[in-house]
Order: C-alpha cells, then sequence, then structure tokens
C-alpha cells in the first residue's frame, strides 16, 4: 500500500486541462457555472459538448476500445472526469453515455450496438430512463407497464414518471413487464423505444426549482419492434443490477461535489469583499471546512473503489455508502452556499434572470449567486432518486451485517 | 497509488491482528486496565520482539524506518482492541524525535528504548501538539541547564523511566532534553485517564538534567517536533479508526444476537439503518486516513492540512459510531463487561489528545488559503 498520487498523472491531467481550455465554448461554461448544481441540462449543450469530445475520442473513455473507449485506467478516467467538472463543462446525457450504451454493449445484439451506439458515441442522440411508475417508487419490481407481444412487434402500455429529459431525447430505455409470475422481479425486460413513437405521451413536470425536467410518460398502444428487446426476454431486472455495478462510484457524484467545495471558498471570498452587505462568516468557514473534510474523505471512497481494493465487506454496501454520503453531502453544500448569501438567497433566478446578471456593474449580485438557492432546493431530489437514503440504508444493513 | 498491501504489510498486519486476539480479549483487556498505570510490561516485550518499536524509527539510527502506511496499518490494528500500552508516546513520538535528532547520549537511549528496556514518554511544555499541556522553559545556568515549570495531563509521565522534555529556552527556540525519572526537584503527581491509561502532571523547580541529555536544539528541534506531531497525529487517527471498525463489529454481532419480542434486535429497521450509518462513518472514516497518508510528502503545509482534514472524519466518526455502539448494546453498553464501553472511553481519551473536531475545523479554515488546489498529480 502506498497512497501518493503516480506522478504520470499529472501530465495527463495537463492534456485534458488544454484540450478543455481550447475546446470548451465561454458562454457553455458560464451556463454551466450560474445553473443548478445538477439539473439545467439543456440538450444542445449536452449534445454538442459530446460531439466536441468525440472529435478528440473522448466522449465515451470508460467504454470498451472497440466501442469507442479510450483504454484509460480508472485514475484516468477519474482526473478526465474531475478536469470536466472543475472546468464547468456541460453534463453529458449520461442516460445515454452511462446507462443505455453500457446496457447495449454488454448485453445487446450487434444489430443493437450498430443502431444505438453511434448515435451516444457522437453526440447525435439524448435518452431518457423509464424506470418508475406513479405506483412504482422504491418498490421498483412492483411495475405495470406491459409490454405484449404480437408477431414481431411489442405493443407497450403503461405509465412512466421522473423520465429526465423525455420531452428531448430521442431514445428511451423502459423497463417493462413482458409476463407475469409470480415472483415481481422475473418477467421484465429491457426495452429501447423510440421517443417519437405513435402513442408515446410526455408530460413535463413542473418542479420547485423552477425547471421542468422531469417528466410523465404515457404509453398507449406503442408498437416497438421485437428485435428492440436488450437481451434475453425477462433478464430486464438482473441487466439494470449489473449495470449498478459497473457504475457503483458514479452515485457518490465526487466531481461535481469538488467543483462545488471551490465554490464555497470562492463565494466566502466574495462575500467577504461585498461591502454593501458585511456578515460575520467565521461560523460558515468552519461549515465549509467540514464539508471539505466530508468532501475529501468521500474522494478516497470512491478511489478506493476505483483502485480495487479488497474491503472486507460486500461491493453493494460500499456503494450504497458511496450513494449515502454522496446525496448528503450535496444537500449540505447546497445548503451552506444559501447561508454564505443569506439575504441574497432569496431571490429568484429563472433562466433569463440568470444571465442578466453583471457582476463588473454590480458586485452584490456577484458571479455565485444565481442558480445556488434553485441547487439546494433541487438537491433534496439526491436522497430520493436512485434508491432513497432509507432503501441504500437497508440494503447495507443487509449486506454488510445480515440483518 | 496502490491499495495491494505489501507482502511486509501484510506481515505487519497479520501479526498485529493475532497479537490483538491472542492477548486483548476482554478479559485481557480489563486485566491490563487493572495493571499499574495501566499498562502491560509483557505486551512491551513482545512489541519489541515484533520489531513495532523502531517502526517510526530511521534505518539510520537502528529502527525500521516504515512508511507512514506501514504505521498506520499496525495502529488500526492496536486500535481495535484498544491496545492500551504507551506506544505512540514512546515508539511514535520519541523514537522519530530520537530518530531525526542525534546526540551520543540520544543514540545509547534509543537503543534501549528499541529494546524495550526503557520506556520514554515526551513531554511538551512548547505546544508542539504532541499531548500534554503547559509551559517549560529552558535556561542556560553555570552547570549546564535549568528547567522551570509544569507540563500537565502528560500520557505516561507517571511511570516511563525516561521524559523527554520539549523546553522554550532563552531565544524562544525549542530544545529538547532527557531528563531522568528521579531528578531532584522533578515533581510527580500520578493519576489515571478515563480509560485507565496513566498519566501525570509534572513540575519542573530547576530541575538540572546535565549537558549530555541535550538532544538537540533550534531549527532541527523545531523540525524534529513538527515530524514527530505528525507522526503522532497519523498514528492516533489510525488507533481511533482500528476503534470506530471494531466497534462496528461488536455492534453488528450484537444486533444478530440478540433478542428482544422474540427476534433479533437487528431485525429492527430503526436499528438497522442506526448500523448502516455507523458503517458509512467507519468507510469514510478509513478513505480520511489514506487521504492523509496520499499527501504526506506533498510539504509541511499541505500534510498539516491532510491531517486535519482527516482528523475532522476521522474524530466525527468516533463520536457517532461509538455512541450508537453504547446504544445497541443498551444497559449492557455501561457495562465493563462489554467491549463497547471500553472503546467509547479510549475514543474519548484519543479525541482529547488529538484535538476535538472543532480544534480541526479551525485549523483547515486557516490553512485553507495556503494550500488550496486539488491534486492526485
Amino acid at each position: 500500500m502506498q497512497l501518493a498520487a503516480d506522478t504520470g498523472l499529472s501530465a495527463f491531467r495537463a492534456t485534458v486541462r488544454d484540450f478543455i481550455a481550447e475546446r470548451l465554448p465561454p458562454d457553455w461554461a458560464s451556463q454551466r457555472r450560474r445553473s443548478t448544481y445538477n439539473a439545467f441540462k439543456p440538450v444542445e449543450t449536452m449534445l454538442g459538448w459530446t460531439a466536441i469530445l468525440h472529435e478528440a475520442g473522448w466522449s465515451v473513455p470508460h467504454w470498451p476500445v472497440e466501442h469507442g473507449g479510450t483504454g484509460w485506467n480508472p485514475m484516468q478516467q477519474f482526473v478526465f472526469q474531475e478536469e470536466l467538472a472543475l472546468a464547468d463543462a456541460p453534463a453529458q446525457n449520461v442516460q445515454g453515455t452511462h446507462l443505455a450504451g453500457p446496457i447495449v454493449w454488454m448485453f445487446g445484439s450487434d444489430a443493437q450496438k450498430a443502431l444505438v451506439l453511434p448515435g451516444i458515441r457522437e453526440g447525435r442522440e439524448c435518452w431518457a430512463q423509464g424506470f418508475s411508475e406513479p405506483g412504482s417508487g422504491s418498490d421498483l419490481a412492483s411495475l405495470r407497464t406491459f409490454a405484449e407481444r404480437r408477431g414481431d412487434r411489442y405493443v407497450v402500455n403503461g405509465q412512466k414518471i421522473w423520465t429526465s429529459g423525455a420531452y428531448h431525447s430521442h431514445w428511451g430505455f423502459f423497463l417493462v413487464r413482458t409476463s407475469r409470475h409470480d415472483k415481481p422481479q422475473q418477467g421484465i425486460s429491457f426495452l429501447l423505444v423510440p421517443m417519437d413513437s405513435p402513442g408515446m405521451e410526455i408530460r413535463r413536470i413542473p418542479q420547485i426549482n423552477g425547471d421542468a425536467h422531469l417528466c410523465e410518460v404515457f404509453l398507449t398502444d406503442v408498437e416497438v419492434p421485437v428485435e428492440y428487446l436488450v437481451g434475453e426476454p425477462g433478464r430486464g431486472w438482473d441487466y439494470a443490477k449489473a449495470l449498478l455495478d459497473l457504475e457503483r462510484t458514479d452515485s457518490a457524484f465526487i466531481y461535481l461535489t469538488k467543483r462545488e467545495i471551490r465554490r464555497l471558498r470562492r463565494m466566502l471570498d466574495l462575500e467577504a469583499e461585498d461591502g454593501t452587505a458585511p456578515r460575520a462568516l467565521a461560523p460558515l468557514r468552519l461549515r465549509v471546512a467540514r464539508a471539505a473534510a466530508q468532501a475529501a474523505a468521500l474522494e478516497w471512497s470512491v478511489l478506493r473503489v476505483l483502485g480495487g481494493e479488497q474491503q472486507p465487506h460486500s461491493m453493494r454496501a460500499v456503494a450504497s455508502a458511496l450513494k449515502v454520503r454522496g446525496a448528503e453531502l450535496q444537500q449540505t453544500i447546497t445548503e451552506i452556499q444559501m447561508d454564505i448569501l443569506g439575504l441574497k438567497a432569496l431571490r429568484r433566478f429563472g433562466r433569463e434572470e440568470i444571465e442578466q446578471v453583471d457582476p463588473a456593474t454590480d458586485s452584490f449580485w456577484h458571479d455565485e449567486v444565481p442558480g445556488r438557492s434553485f441547487s439546494a432546493v433541487y438537491a433534496r431530489a439526491a436522497t430520493i432518486y436512485g434508491g432513497t437514503l432509507q432503501v441504500q440504508r437497508s440494503i447495507i444493513a443487509k449486506s454488510a451485517f445480515g440483518l | 497509488m496502490d491499495l495491494i498491501l505489501t507482502d511486509e504489510q501484510r506481515l505487519i498486519r497479520d501479526t498485529a491482528a493475532r497479537f490483538v486476539a491472542d492477548r486483548y480479549g476482554l478479559d485481557r483487556l480489563r486485566a491490563v486496565e487493572a495493571m499499574a498505570d495501566g499498562f502491560c510490561p509483557e505486551h512491551w516485550a513482545i512489541y519489541a520482539e515484533l520489531g513495532w518499536l523502531g517502526l517510526a524509527v530511521p534505518e539510520v539510527a537502528g529502527g525500521l524506518g516504515g512508511r507512514p502506511e506501514d504505521l498506520a496499518l499496525l495502529l488500526i490494528e492496536l486500535g481495535r482492541a484498544p491496545a492500551l500500552e504507551p506506544f505512540v508516546g514512546s515508539a511514535v513520538i520519541c523514537g522519530s524525535l530520537l530518530g531525526l535528532a542525534g546526540s551520543d547520549r540520544g543514540a545509547e537511549v534509543l537503543s534501549e528504548a528499541l529494546s524495550g528496556k526503557t520506556r520514554i514518554a515526551p513531554v511538551d511544555g512548547v505546544g508542539a501538539g504532541l499531548g500534554g499541556t503547559g509551559r517549560l522553559r529552558l535556561r542556560r545556568s553555570r552547570g549546564g541547564f535549568c528547567i522551570d515549570g509544569a507540563c500537565r495531563i502528560v500520557p505516561d509521565g507517571a511511570s516511563a523511566p525516561i521524559l523527554l522534555v520539549a523546553a522554550e529556552d532563552d531565544n524562544g527556540q525549542p530544545a529538547l532534553v532527557f531528563v531522568e525519572a528521579g531528578q531532584p526537584r522533578l515533581g510527580r503527581r500520578a493519576y489515571r485517564l478515563l480509560d485507565a491509561t496513566g498519566a501525570a502532571d509534572l513540575t519542573f523547580d530547576a530541575v538540572e538534567p546535565g549537558t549530555a541529555a541535550l538532544l538537540a536544539e533550534g531549527p532541527v528541534a523545531a523540525r524534529a517536533l513538527r515530524q514527530a506531531a505528525a507522526l503522532a497525529t497519523l498514528a492516533r487517527l489510525s488507533e481511533s479508526l482500528g476503534s470506530i471498525e471494531a466497534i462496528l463489529a461488536l455492534s453488528a454481532e450484537y444486533l444478530r444476537n440478540r433478542e428482544q419480542f422474540g427476534r433479533p434486535i437487528g431485525k429492527f429497521q430503526a436499528l438497522q439503518h442506526m448500523a448502516a450509518s455507523m458503517f458509512v462513518e467507519a468507510q469514510e472514516a478509513r478513505s480520511a486516513l489514506y487521504h492523509a497518508l496520499a499527501h504526506w510528502e506533498d510539504g509541511e503545509a499541505r500534510r498539516s492540512q491532510a491531517l486535519a482534514t482527516a482528523a475532522v472524519v476521522i474524530l466525527d466518526a468516533a463520536r457517532t459510531v461509538s455512541r450508537a455502539g453504547i446504544q445497541i448494546h443498551g444497559g449492557y453498553g455501561l457495562t465493563e463487561e462489554f467491549a463497547v464501553g471500553h472503546h467509547y472511553r479510549r475514543q474519548l481519551v484519543l479525541e482529547k489528545l488529538l484535538g476535538e473536531p472543532e480544534v480541526q475545523l479551525e485549523r483547515i479554515s486557516r490553512g485553507a488559503a495556503a494550500t488550496e488546489g486539488t491534486d492526485h498529480g
């Protein structure tokens, strides 16, 4: 065991940093900086940025090389993601790059790989995830959307909810029931569905952060070719679990969290400099210090998994712990950001107002005011999506201690 | 970065784990607590025999010159007991001080200490962060030196045969001086700490140790003290982590075995979630220690920031986990007959010796601006 950083990484980091500096459009970075922590994802910048990365061969570094991956080792992958976040690069469409893509290259047919992977890799097609249903949230396995086989098609009926970005997506990957069994996890299949299929109705859900990114999707007699079913019918639940194993460190959100820790320090400085509203910042500095310490630890929790450490506990418990601390930390950090702003946090910033702030003419409304409050508001979702805090704790109790 | 243990590291860890398993069952732990000064001479001989007393001492000075990772691995295992011997004071702090600051008398004492024949207690009279509190001044006199002042709550200060005293000289510089336990005008008031280990208030009333006793002074002494303090922090944080992980294991076992309402109490979701929170804390505590180790060679400023960062996370975890451990054990957690309560008291001692999370936060906050930056290279 030797925990100091490898010296070779510095050169790699510099290469990545130079590329970003050269190719990232400044207005995209500024838009990202002033937007909500993890919610504001316009399709133009998501796909546009993926297309730019694709030119360097870097749009899906974590994929196998034969599908367009880079073959980087885990530490290089880490540094790459970290640099993207620190530079305020736009979010990618993770439903495509991290979910649909891997599912297809792990379990899909050659025809599906040819159909789906280039569009994701090249930033041409946007994907949405159709898992949750109104009656199936934490109890996902109780989902009822049904795909009935009729000849060479599936006819799908049902309703999905919390489908992020459904309204601007080209494709969706849906968990649907293709047969009825005693055990709810059986009989679920993984289906790729063009979002413009007849019978799809999408309703955007207005959110408390002023956005409407989450959607309801109603499927009424939607016809999908049978060759769009991934792998074997009835194995969808297993595939979804395999996906979780593949991406177990993502839920820590460590890259964004490191960026937000930096922002906290910048915000303290800006508020200390702003003479118009002098405030006692000392208690806030201590809260920032604690959050920064927790983030530094979380980073090593991620590195321990990426570095393949032999841990005495099951990896499911380890992954859930990452998710728990990662989610709590997002909430903690965004709350401190609001508290640093004090009264300034009260101002509501819609999309247009965000762009109107000009610190050069009025330092009171500095660069780090817009977006912070709605980030904190939206961060409440962090302990809900992808398995609630309580579901994660139950997983830990079971898989770490056999309780 | 490499997370795989080397053969040597595996040996250290496994040997230490065996020592704890063989020598630190609850009965033995209570037996050690009952010994004079919470100290077991038989154990100390084993420490010497296994080479642990030289782990923090550079090879050139006759030690093993272990990496900080090696030291951490050993202390994690000892923390699981929790072992009560004054290892950090004598072997880590004094071992490293003697390895860095040389003198003839120093080499002699070090060799006796490495063989386990003697034991040294550090007496921090300059606020170097070694544990204990007080101010000591060193004046030059005709006969050599003369030490005045008081230092309180000195771990192992009651029974260590040799004291390694850090005192401030006339120029405001630290000096390191040996003081034999039996010196005239050295007052010792001995007592026990919460975990049953020994400590003492020491008073120096013109104590004259003789010229040969001077080990180092000025910048050499200052640098050695900073290094020793960093190692001591690392060692105590590692002990705390080992204890955290032990409490977790004890609590999980109790949850599986203790029955109420006709089933194991671990079937109740409130307790399951408590255990899950303890697990998250323990995971993060270990990661925090790795963070500190990763920055060990990045310069003193970065290293102390990383240590304070690790300390916040580990001490927060220690508070949460040790309290929850007692809660899970119910009334039994408050008895001497369950190990969880021993861990709780040990954690309190470690926390006070290290400085509470609030103290660590102040350190981070003050140093943040100076060491801003990401980085794994």
